[in-house]
């Protein structure tokens, strides 16, 4: 359940998934994969750990630079498109009115 | 590391249930449909299913990926589902194949139907993880052409996880809710579809 949890965490970012987008064309160094977002370097390695620890990437070193691989099944690859269709958010609707509300 | 220890323990637990399920129907076999079996023929009808499963799991478990970096890792995790899922499929043809012959009162067309749906599912099992598959010496025979050309490899890997998921569910599907002719060209269809979409995906792949 854990590495499930895992996976739908995983696939609930848009970043996320642009990225697992890219990696359909071929491996790529988490260099190059940093150059295609306007977010800092920091913040892609950070979703990449995360796609790592959901299984949905593998990493290999290559010298100096680590290639990244695109590791998903046929289901995974479904729910990404499900999620890019539905576009989830990782803190849902009734919580963000409620804290919304708080504020207020 | 043992060869006991290199077969999982659910492998072990489905393969104990085969030769089980074996032993208890080998006193009424080979049962009404077959009065003129031989010995050998009733032995094999009891324990050949599970036996296949367990020749299947030692080959495993002796060739099996042992590298230690990811993406063997992820191929690893791949031969394992492959495994557990034909120890599953075997399981229950066996199962059916025994319930049939020992004259169980189940009308004949289900178990058919039955053993057709646990292709299906057997399919969408493995068709799931192959995308997730890489070259290896132990997988490839041409392994420096799968090398040499790894992401072509890996995408008609891709394309065959998905053709293998959908003719999984067709399959499963069409054996749950038609009837013979009907199944007969859903499947032909589905097969022709599935051989467009691979020589369009091969073209596409080793072209690019």
């Amino acid at each position: 359940m854990a590495a499930m949890d895992k996976q739908f965490r995983a696939l609930s970012d848009p970043t996320r998934r642009e990225i697992l987008r890219l990696l359909r064309d071929g491996p790529l160094t988490s260099g190059v994969i940093a150059e295609s977002f306007p977010s800092a370097w920091a913040t892609v390695s950070r979703h990449l750990a995360v796609l790592r620890e959901a299984d949905l990437v593998v990493a290999e070193r290559d010298g100096q630079t680590i290639r990244y691989e695109l590791n998903t099944s046929v289901f995974q690859d479904v729910l990404r498109h499900l999620a890019d269709w539905v576009q989830p958010t990782a803190v849902p609707a009734r919580r963000r009115a409620r804290a919304r509300e708080q504020r207020a | 590391m043992t060869i006991s220890a290199g077969v999982a323990r659910r492998d072990r637990g489905l393969i104990g249930v085969g030769f089980l399920a074996g032993g208890i129907a080998f006193p009424w076999l080979p049962g009404p449909y077959l009065p003129e079996a031989s010995f050998v023929t009733v032995v094999g009808l009891a324990f050949l299913l599970p036996a296949i499963a367990l020749v299947t799991c030692i080959g495993r478990a002796v060739f099996g990926i042992r590298t230690g970096d990811e993406p063997s890792r992820a191929s690893a995790g791949v031969i394992a589902t492959a495994t557990t899922a034909l120890c599953s499929f075997a399981l229950g043809l066996h199962v059916l194949v025994l319930t049939t012959l020992i004259g169980a009162p189940i009308r004949l067309p289900a178990p058919a139907r039955a053993a057709m749906v646990l292709l299906g599912l057997h399919l969408v099992v493995v068709g799931n993880v192959i995308p997730r598959l890489r070259p290896a010496a132990q997988l490839s025979a041409a392994v420096q052409m799968a090398d040499s050309h790894r992401h072509a490899w890996m995408r008609t890997y891709r394309t065959a996880g998905y053709l293998c998921v959908v003719i999984g569910v067709t399959v499963a599907i069409a054996a749950a809710t038609l009837r013979g002719p009907q199944i007969d060209a859903v499947l032909k269809i589905a097969l022709l579809n599935a051989a467009v979409g691979v020589s369009w995906s091969l073209r596409r792949v080793w072209t690019t």
